[in-house]
């Protein structure tokens, strides 16, 4: 740094301290932040609820074992194969069957918000990707943002603007992870699987409508403060006439709290579609980063 | 959320809005678009809070946030808006002097980016690659960006030397 760099610095030093600081306004960033995030929470919950829907494997999800543990997870030795006689086991087969290979995604999500009598319409959210769980690897491309994700194995690439990061995918990462402030979606949530597999089969309606859709509904427990107690959901889910494999998914959902702590509902609609089963999933690394010292 | 994680988010946020709000200010122009921008990243922090508040610089973050959210502003309006009229002071504000005033408006004669790149590097003191890292941005971009906001400032302040000199009294 040159002296007249030095200069500048102290400088800029004086005039951002010119004025004082005033009081922080605590309470009000509390109560703005605690709303962004029902608004938030109503996004995430649908990544949670297409992993439900689904019957959990179509939803890709690193599971809490981490990405190796997911073909695993996701590829049960059980069920696929055997004749299912009622409409859930075989929707629980289909989902478990596409699961067990590769496919291509692309996933939409919409809907709207009512907050305090106000009526304002989410962010709509568009993701498309790949992934082959007996790798793992994939991708996922959020459209419009460059804050794309890349799973290879373990190693989990992470794209903020021009730059590539790269780390190891944990327990509770994901590929498109929660990286975006907006409304977007992430299509591979770290999800409980098993529980809820369970969860549908139990406590979930499934009604055959055709030779190649489903349609279901249940309520959801999510257990987690920033939802509400219940969250009913409903959609449909459309086969492939030949393989059986799952082509597509609709559901929406609303997120309703009580007029004394919130006064907002979501009505928020996610639809998926899947294609390319058993296609090669190409994810090449790409050129990462390097970080820079802590320390100058 | 869990009420021990909201208890300490409002503790964060009082801490941060003293050690934040003169950057913000930079950042942004004004005290009032400082404000407003340092409410917006904290709002986005909550978001992660449950990450962040065990990470083992959180101020570190809110200031990466901070960074980005005044760009990302820039490029959401495309352009900005120039205010030559001197905001409306309070009463025990510093005496201002004309050397500040210029700093001020030629601060804010630099694009959004321009202005992020100069006030990390010489407010914030980090280096050309942290300020990359902080913006997502490639350090050649950084270096480009950071030599013509100085060229510009030199331009707009001729006395340069002399006019921080004095603003540093």
């Amino acid at each position: 740094m040159t002296i007249d760099e030095d200069n500048f610095a102290v400088a800029l030093h004086d005039l951002a301290h010119l004025d004082p600081i005033s009081a922080p306004p605590t309470a009000q960033v509390v109560h703005r932040a605690r709303r962004a995030r029902r608004s938030r929470t109503a996004a995430m919950t649908a990544a949670a609820l297409a992993v439900v829907a689904a019957a959990g494997g179509l939803a890709v999800g690193l599971d809490r074992r981490g990405p190796a543990a997911t073909s695993t997870a996701t590829a049960p030795d059980t069920t696929v194969s055997a004749p299912a006689d009622t409409p859930a086991l075989q929707l629980v087969a289909a989902v478990q069957a596409s699961a067990k290979t590769s496919f291509r995604f692309t996933m939409t999500t919409g809907g709207t918000a009512v907050e305090y009598g106000k009526k304002r319409t989410l962010g709509k959210g568009v993701v498309t990707g790949a992934y082959d769980p007996r790798v793992p690897k994939g991708y996922a491309t959020v459209v419009g943002h460059p804050l794309d994700r890349r799973l290879i194995g373990k190693d989990l690439y992470l794209q903020k603007g021009e730059l590539w990061l790269k780390s190891q995918a944990g327990p509770q990462d994901t590929l498109t992870g929660d990286l975006l402030y907006t409304n977007v979606l992430n299509p591979l949530a770290s999800v409980d699987f098993a529980s809820q597999v369970a969860a549908l089969k139990k406590a979930g309606v499934v009604k055959k409508t055709s030779a190649t859709s489903y349609a279901f509904s249940f309520s959801w427990k999510p257990g987690d403060a920033d939802r509400p107690d219940v969250i009913p959901v409903s959609g449909t889910i459309q086969v492939d006439a030949k393989s059986h494999l799952v082509t597509s998914m609709e559901y929406t959902y609303t997120l309703a709290y009580p007029k004394g702590e919130a006064d907002a509902k979501f009505y928020e609609s996610v639809r998926w579609t899947y294609s390319g089963y058993g296609e090669p999933v190409d994810v090449k690394a790409p050129r990462v980063t390097p970080l820079p010292p802590t320390e100058k | 959320m869990t009420q021990d994680a909201i208890t300490s988010f409002a503790a964060f946020v009082e801490e941060a809005w003293r050690r934040h709000l003169p950057l913000a200010t930079l950042l942004s122009g004004d005290r009032h678009r400082g404000e407003d921008l340092l409410q917006d990243s904290l709002v986005k922090l909550y978001l992660r809070w449950g990450r962040v508040r065990n990470s083992s610089d959180p101020h570190a973050y809110l200031r990466r946030v901070l960074a980005n959210g005044s760009v990302s502003r820039w490029r959401r309006t495309r352009r900005e808006t120039l205010t030559w009229e001197t905001p409306e002071r309070a009463d025990h504000r510093a005496e201002i002097t004309e050397p500040h005033e210029q700093l001020r408006l030629a601060l804010m004669s630099l694009s959004r980016q321009q202005r992020a790149v100069v006030v990390l590097r010489y407010y914030a003191d980090l280096s050309e690659r942290q300020v990359a890292e902080e913006l997502g941005c490639s350090l050649g971009s950084v270096k480009t960006q950071n030599h013509r906001a100085m060229a510009k400032l030199r331009k707009l302040l001729p006395s340069f030397d002399h006019s921080v000199q004095e603003v540093s009294r």
